[in-house]
């Protein structure tokens, strides 16, 4: 048993946080909001993420992808976080394994679970090359779906202002079936482990940020966090973060060993603790930076809204919390 | 550079292939040590006698000495221990193995050996002289000695190196006065590792500290039971009225004890709660089976907070996993910081879980549970013992400091009128 990150898993961190840092990151405090092109994706940046291979990092190197696993994946979703990467990175990373034409990155792929309760939005429409569908009373069914035989309608005002939304007006009448009831279980279930790790990168470098924050802001003479009542807070930011991640790193090597009740259950009990650590280390960061933190220029609002969207994708706290319970 | 990295990241498959590092299953040697103490477990339990009364101190004394003598049999006692003081120098993986088997296996504790074991021993590994070493460390793994702690005072608190116990040199011996407060099993301990003040009163207060072997058969002890909340007699005060102590039971330097008490307190955070996650994690499958029996199951905010609770401690034993793993790769095997993040939330959590506990169980809860009988396990009685669980070895709040100071590098705290 050996817990620590490897020197591999540090290394593609490293390279895919390379990448991000050579272009723009939503959230940069004082920046303005850059034009992001069709759909709101970073076309560049899609690029250069998809040369480095992070979309075919679980597809056996035979078929031209990495061959990694999902333990290597959850380290290069942190780092997306980290930088607010915006697109529809999640989807595409989840269809690789499943549809090969998907490997290259070279087309965008949404994911939509129709068996929710509408309204249904689909993020990055204008983007994407294809939409999965899971639908069937039961998600029983997974189809690929061609974006323009949508009937959609787009949603004038999102909350978060990178990521576009459309408003499914009928579900798709035909679509390719590709995928049954374990596929669509298989999909959720990646989808949650790689959402929550993206929460955690947002969980940690908002961390960052308040420590920063903290350590250089001066009031009655000193800097706020030798405070213990702001110290306190950044501390409860960090041992949030790092308990999500371990969490998270705990159910990838789970889903790699195909350990399917336990991996179940431990990819639900990252999505809930990412959750909660990405939500709340938001707010705390806001918290921490007073007045500026409510500020659209300081750009945490943005992370709030991301983390905020990803709770409610690939099953909210709620419906893990039902998951776990039925394993008690 | 793209293209490069994806050419460096394909060259590594080969290596993460050949050898999965991150890996929560045993090694074959891991599995070896897992499977000899579950037979091992299985054979020597069943030879127990029933656990005594928690309020019989001396029956207590015999049942955790007896435990640890057949430990030590069968080369269990100081398990991580090095080898040349008569440990079983096993990595602290095999450690983390120990405890979770044990726990699961339902063997006793530490009980009173606790400081011996956790604190006093380690100590005297790395402090003491050779003398000193040979006299202690044998007798404690064999479990013929026992140990308690006299550290914190009535006005020394998690501000413990305010202590003002006084020690002053008479001949070859000290003469020390003072109070200690917090001292477990003091009524069956023969020995106490006790902290004095050798310097001034009013010089700097992390120097002028000395570590003292105090036999508690010494004249001048006076020991003052303190029940806790839940009416059980864990800690005591002690008195001490011109007690003196032989200098050669100094162990280190005069002036030096700071620095040696705080070599154990990273080892007490890192696995001093190991096996209750242990615990916690099989509590709450207990609970949430009284749920179902008196229907708040039912209730989804119930059941979904007992999900969530699994979820917090399913967390903490990655988080375990992970600081076991780092103690294991860094000089000396001592715990890193990270172990300040689990005392924070496991002792959070824990408190959760007994109040979670409680609200299953409703008005029941209002009366100690006679079948029971004993303390251990009782639930109202573990809820109230549990409060002490965010204040013992570094309050919540002393943890938050630890956290944002020695991790996050944020400044500390001005003292009024610059401390001394």
């Amino acid at each position: 048993m050996d817990f620590r990150p490897t020197a591999d898993q540090l290394a593609l961190a490293g390279a895919v946080r390379d990448v991000l840092g050579k272009h723009h990151a939503p959230g940069t405090p004082g920046e303005e909001m850059p034009e992001t092109g069709i759909g709101g994706v970073d076309v560049a940046l899609w690029r250069d993420l998809a040369d480095l291979g992070v979309f075919g990092l679980r597809v056996p190197e035979s078929e031209g992808g990495l061959g990694f696993g999902h333990a290597e994946s959850v380290h290069v979703f942190e780092e997306l976080g980290r930088s607010l990467a915006t697109g529809p990175y999640t989807a595409t990373a989840l269809a690789a394994p499943l549809l090969p034409e998907y490997v290259d990155g070279r087309h965008r792929v949404g994911l939509s679970d129709l068996t929710n309760s509408p309204p249904y939005f689909l993020e990055h429409l204008d983007a994407l090359d294809a939409l999965l569908v899971i639908e069937g009373e039961a998600r029983t069914r997974v189809l690929r779906v061609e974006p323009i035989e949508l009937r959609a309608d787009p949603v004038p005002h999102p909350v978060d202002p990178c990521v576009p939304l459309h408003r499914l007006s009928q579900k798709p009448l035909r679509g390719e079936i590709v995928g049954d009831a374990s596929t669509a279980d298989l999909l959720l279930r990646e989808g949650a482990l790689l959402t929550a790790a993206y929460q955690v990168g947002i969980a940690a470098v908002m961390t960052e940020r308040a420590v920063a924050y903290a350590g250089q802001r001066s009031q009655f003479g000193r800097a706020i966090g030798s405070f213990q009542a702001v110290k306190h807070l950044c501390a409860d930011m960090f041992a949030r973060a790092e308990l999500a991640r371990a969490a998270v790193h705990s159910a990838a090597v789970l889903l790699d060993d195909a350990d399917v009740p336990a991996a179940a259950t431990a990819v639900s009990t990252a999505k809930i603790l990412a959750d909660e650590a990405a939500v709340t280390n938001t707010r705390t960061a806001i918290q921490v930076h007073g007045g500026m933190g409510c500020t659209w220029e300081m750009g945490l609002h943005l992370f709030l809204k991301r983390a905020w969207a990803l709770s409610l994708a690939y099953g909210r706290d709620s419906e893990h919390a039902d998951l776990i319970s039925e394993s008690l | 550079m793209g293209r490069d990295l994806a050419q460096y990241a394909r060259l590594t498959v080969r290596q993460i292939l050949e050898e999965p590092a991150l890996q929560l299953r045993d090694t074959p040697a891991q599995q070896r040590f897992r499977e000899d103490l579950r037979a091992w477990l299985r054979q020597v339990l069943p030879t127990l006698d029933p656990r005594p009364s928690q309020d019989d101190w001396q029956a207590r004394r015999a049942y955790d000495s007896h435990w640890q003598a057949l430990l030590h049999r069968a080369g269990y006692a100081g398990l991580n221990w090095p080898a040349e003081y008569g440990g079983r120098g096993a990595t602290p993986t095999e450690h983390l193995i120990f405890l979770e088997e044990s726990e699961l296996a339902g063997a006793p504790y530490v009980g009173v050996n606790f400081v011996g074991l956790l604190h006093a021993g380690p100590t005297l590994i790395a402090e003491a002289s050779p003398e000193q070493r040979e006299r202690h460390i044998p007798a404690i793994l064999r479990g013929d000695e026992i140990w308690c702690q006299g550290f914190s005072e009535p006005d020394a608190g998690s501000d413990l190196a305010a202590l003002g116990t006084r020690a002053v040199r008479d001949g070859d011996h000290y003469v020390v006065n003072g109070r200690k407060i917090w001292t477990s099993h003091a009524e069956v301990a023969d020995f106490c590792e006790l902290l004095v003040r050798t310097g001034p009163a009013d010089g700097p207060k992390h120097q002028g500290i000395t570590w003292l072997i105090m036999p508690m058969g010494s004249p001048g002890i006076t020991l003052r039971p303190l029940m806790t909340a839940g009416g059980s007699t864990e800690f005591s005060e002690m008195i001490l009225e011109d007690v003196r102590i032989p200098v050669a039971n100094r162990v280190g330097a005069e002036g030096d004890g700071w620095r040696i008490a705080m070599v154990t307190f990273a080892f007490e955070r890192g696995t001093g709660f190991v096996s209750e996650v242990v615990w916690a994690r099989r509590r709450l499958i207990e609970i949430a089976a009284s749920a179902r029996e008196n229907a708040t199951w039912e209730d989804s905010e119930t059941r979904r907070r007992i999900a969530r609770l699994a979820a917090e401690f399913d967390a903490l034993w990655a988080l375990v996993k992970r600081n076991v793993s780092e103690a294991e790769h860094s000089p000396g095997g001592v715990p890193g910081p990270g172990s300040s993040v689990f005392k924070l939330r496991f002792s959070e959590a824990r408190q959760h879980l007994d109040d979670l506990h409680a609200d299953v169980r409703g008005r029941a809860s209002l009366a100690f549970d006679d079948e029971h009988g004993a303390y251990d396990g009782e639930p109202a009685y573990e809820r109230l013992r549990s409060l002490a669980y965010t204040i013992a070895a570094g309050t919540s709040q002393v943890q938050r400091n630890i956290i944002g100071e020695r991790i996050l590098g944020l400044p500390k705290e001005p003292v009024p009128g610059g401390g001394r």
